[in-house]
């Protein structure tokens, strides 16, 4: 402190050194302040966010266990023969899935022919095939979303690209 | 600020955390999860795909799939890994001009780091999308083995995929970190990383703020993957044994039988037994066939034993051998082992590293994401510069004030962040008191007695009133300096009163043990002495609400339920200050259902002797 005086020289400029020390001190302090409180607000904008997240997939991990069943259930109906029990399969796996669509679970619509998308898409194999080459041959198993979230990619043939040599 | 990302670059998967508020968390990528594939793929459409969609599309684009890059970057084409690894990787490699290696995708031919580019491009983006600002640093880490030349291939990838590298750091370093050991002096620390590909041990040492590496050792061709194969062929091979049909060829059974046997490895982590359900598993001439088989623990882990064993056995190299292939150690040497990679979430693993170092791993954080939050530490640690100065302290004890029967009151609990305030209204314990002392104490313990004093004031000039009438309202304040001030107002008559306290968070951290200490010690006896004061307090308040109610009813209750009524109050009152708080309690209990009859009797009275109607009927 003593050696910044000397070397200062001129008294006058003390007191000026001295206020931009200070307003730097306060503008340093008034920033840390602005920041704390918008981290705080972004804060509780976030928790809510994530609150809000927390609770439409609060479900996740049991939803995405209760596809299997529904996919039992798709096995179920090309296995089963007998017209009325096919019925009465049916008729319970809607009444799941209707069930399931309530809490934001839904089955995402893809047919055969239709481009292979893999944001939406899981490919286990190619198979020769009318649909046109990289194109989807075959859903082996149902895709769902909940809330809009992909929780299980449809499972998909793509139909084989030939002459690839 | 900028924040800086900790990347757990992977070569299966890979995981980024920032620091936020001073805690590390874990980013989730665009689809929701918390760890990436690190796969790139160029798709038949001609579309450049990372992470979780390149791998969807794997199976029918191996050529242009290009996974584990991390096994091929920084090395030489000459290294037996890559000559090792060029055998089974479906993607082709070859030798660069510089004698490097070089892989095609498309009809082009890249270098690892920029394939690995190709993943942190994915992961910064994905982190800019969640936290809604860009981000250009970050911490990378690498394998404890990896050579400079490796090193620098990993910080130039990414700086391809635009970050400023402020560090490459060490993975069971950044494990380390992640579970603060970094603080603790001459330590030797082993990290066990199973990862999902790779088996990876490092023995560290830890001193004055640094962290050395001493050995490191290891299986690159071991991981999760194998025990879930391993599991699959076991299934596959016990069910032809039961119907006679082969699963192996059936594409959707397998993918079925893969996806059941990864929830029942999960599950016998906690279960002792599983069963895998897949009904119209497949279907022969005589119609669908179902597959349902009982797993156990004990039969997974004899599956697996091997894979077990082996990883012990490269653990006791690592630790005992001597230099260059071990740290030349004793395993009792080893001060703190952890556990990494979701592969020892395995209990029977837990047990070997357990029963060999003959101590506890350290668990709690998710062993899949431990590296990324370890990065994450480091990266918080490097951008820490300013946050220094803004540390704001929290209460070591709680700040109570007493009230009836000698009760501490929590006004400002423990561990609060300060400044901070509080406020409560309180009143009067007895008719027409002129005054209320303002108690105020610091300490755990429910008895104010039990706690530490910190200072008394007295609030007086209270206009005579009913007990519970005059409203005192009594803020605790605490500024960022730990100062604390009370102010006790009384609401009627705007009178106030204060008092400045400089050392309430100035406890020295003896002093603070002991309160945390003794509280715990006393918590049982202290809950009792704490019920007794609250049951005499609702007797005395049961007193004083039958006597007020026998006054102003007065010849409404009939002579009969009057006597009944003012035996029960002198009992209460007789029982009131002893020590049976049982008996308290059932005579106050009994008098509080003697009391309603005063009711009774007073609406009958009203009505001429006519009950009322229940109302709506």
């Amino acid at each position: 402190m003593d050696n910044d005086i000397k070397k200062e020289g001129d008294g006058q400029e003390r007191p000026e050194t001295e206020l931009e020390k200070v307003q730097k001190e306060r503008d340093e302090y008034l920033d840390g302040w602005k920041r704390a409180k918008a981290d705080f607000i972004n804060y509780k904008k976030d928790e809510a966010a994530r609150l809000e997240q927390f609770v439409k997939f609060s479900n996740e991990s049991l939803l995405s266990e209760l596809v299997m069943v529904l996919d039992s259930f798709d096995l179920s109906l090309t296995a089963i023969k007998d017209e009325a029990t096919q019925k009465g399969v049916l008729l319970i796996k809607s009444q799941l899935e209707d069930l399931l669509k309530k809490y934001g679970l839904e089955r995402i619509k893809v047919k055969e022919g239709d481009a292979f998308d893999p944001g939406r898409d899981e490919a286990v194999g190619e198979v020769e095939a009318q649909a046109p080459p990289g194109h989807i041959a075959e859903v082996i198993a149902a895709g769902y979303t909940l809330h809009g979230k992909v929780i299980r990619a449809t499972r998909v043939k793509l139909s084989r690209i030939q002459n690839k040599e | 600020m900028a924040k800086i990302l900790g990347i757990d670059l992977g070569t299966t998967n890979s995981a980024v955390a920032v620091m936020e508020g001073g805690e590390p968390k874990v980013l989730e990528n665009s689809e929701g999860l918390r760890t990436t594939p690190s796969i790139v793929a160029l798709s038949k459409a001609g579309e450049r795909l990372a992470g979780l969609l390149a791998k969807r599309q794997a199976v029918v684009n191996p050529k242009n799939t290009i996974y584990s890059v991390k096994r091929l970057i920084g090395r030489k084409w000459d290294d037996p890994e890559v000559q090792r690894d060029q055998k089974y990787l479906p993607y082709a490699i070859r030798k660069s001009e510089t004698g490097g290696v070089e892989i095609e995708m498309g009809d082009r031919w890249y270098k690892p780091e920029e394939i690995s580019a190709m993943v942190l491009q994915k992961l910064k983006a994905d982190a800019e999308a969640k936290l809604g600002e860009t981000v250009t640093e970050a911490v990378i880490t690498v394998p404890a083995y990896f050579d400079d030349s490796q090193r620098q291939a990993t910080k130039n990838a990414g700086e391809i995929a635009g970050f400023t590298v402020k560090r490459i750091l060490n993975e069971p370093t950044a494990a380390a970190l992640a579970y603060g050991l970094n603080k603790q002096k001459n330590e030797k620390i082993c990290v066990y990383d199973f990862g999902g590909g790779t088996f990876d041990i490092s023995i560290l040492e830890v001193g004055d703020d640094t962290v050395e590496v001493k050995a490191t050792g290891g299986d690159t061709h071991l991981g999760g993957d194998d025990f879930d194969r391993t599991i699959i062929e076991y299934l596959v091979a016990e069910y032809k044994k039961q119907e006679g049909i082969d699963l192996s060829k059936d594409t959707l059974a397998l993918q079925r039988l893969k996806e059941a046997a990864e929830r029942a490895k999960h599950e016998l982590s906690s279960a002792t037994e599983t069963e895998i359900n897949l009904p119209y598993i497949t279907s022969d001439a005589s119609g669908p066939k179902h597959f349902t088989m009982k797993l156990t623990r004990a039969k997974l882990e004899s599956l697996v034993q091997e894979f077990i064993d082996r990883s012990i056995e490269l653990v006791k190299t690592a630790v005992t051998a001597p230099a260059p292939k071990g740290a030349g150690l004793k395993l009792s040497d080893i001060n703190e082992v952890l556990l990494v990679g979701g592969q020892t979430r395995m209990p029977a693993i837990q047990e070997a590293v357990k029963k060999l170092f003959g101590k506890d791993p350290h668990q709690g954080i998710n062993p899949d994401e431990v590296v990324a939050v370890g990065a994450a530490v480091q990266a918080g640690v490097l951008q820490g510069d300013v946050k220094d100065i803004l540390l704001l302290d929290v209460t070591p004890l709680t700040l109570s004030i007493e009230t009836l029967g000698g009760v501490a009151t929590p006004m400002i609990p423990k561990n609060t962040t300060v400044p901070t305030a509080k406020t409560q209204v309180f009143s009067t314990a007895a008719d027409n008191q002129p005054s209320v002392e303002v108690h105020i104490g610091q300490g755990e313990r429910p008895m104010m007695a039990d706690n530490k004093t910190l200072a008394r004031f007295i609030l007086d000039g209270i206009p005579p009133a009913q007990r519970g009438m005059p409203q005192i309202e009594v803020t605790f304040d605490i500024d960022a300096n730990g100062i604390l001030t009370v102010k006790a107002k009384d609401k009627g008559t705007g009178k106030e009163q204060s008092v400045k306290i400089e050392a309430s968070t100035a406890l020295s951290k003896d002093e603070i043990e002991r309160l945390k200490k003794e509280a715990a010690e006393h918590a049982d006896e202290d809950k009792k002495k704490k019920d007794g004061i609250d049951t005499r307090n609702n007797a005395e308040a049961l007193v004083y609400a039958a006597e007020k109610a026998l006054k102003d009813a007065g010849d409404k209750v009939p002579a009969d339920v009057r006597s009944d009524i003012e035996a029960k109050i002198a009992k209460v009152k007789e029982l009131k200050d002893k020590e049976d708080i049982e008996a308290i309690k059932t005579a106050t209990e009994d008098l509080s259902s003697t009391l309603q009859k005063i009711g009774e009797a007073v609406y009958n009275k009203k009505d001429d002797g006519t009950p009322p109607q229940p109302a709506g009927n």
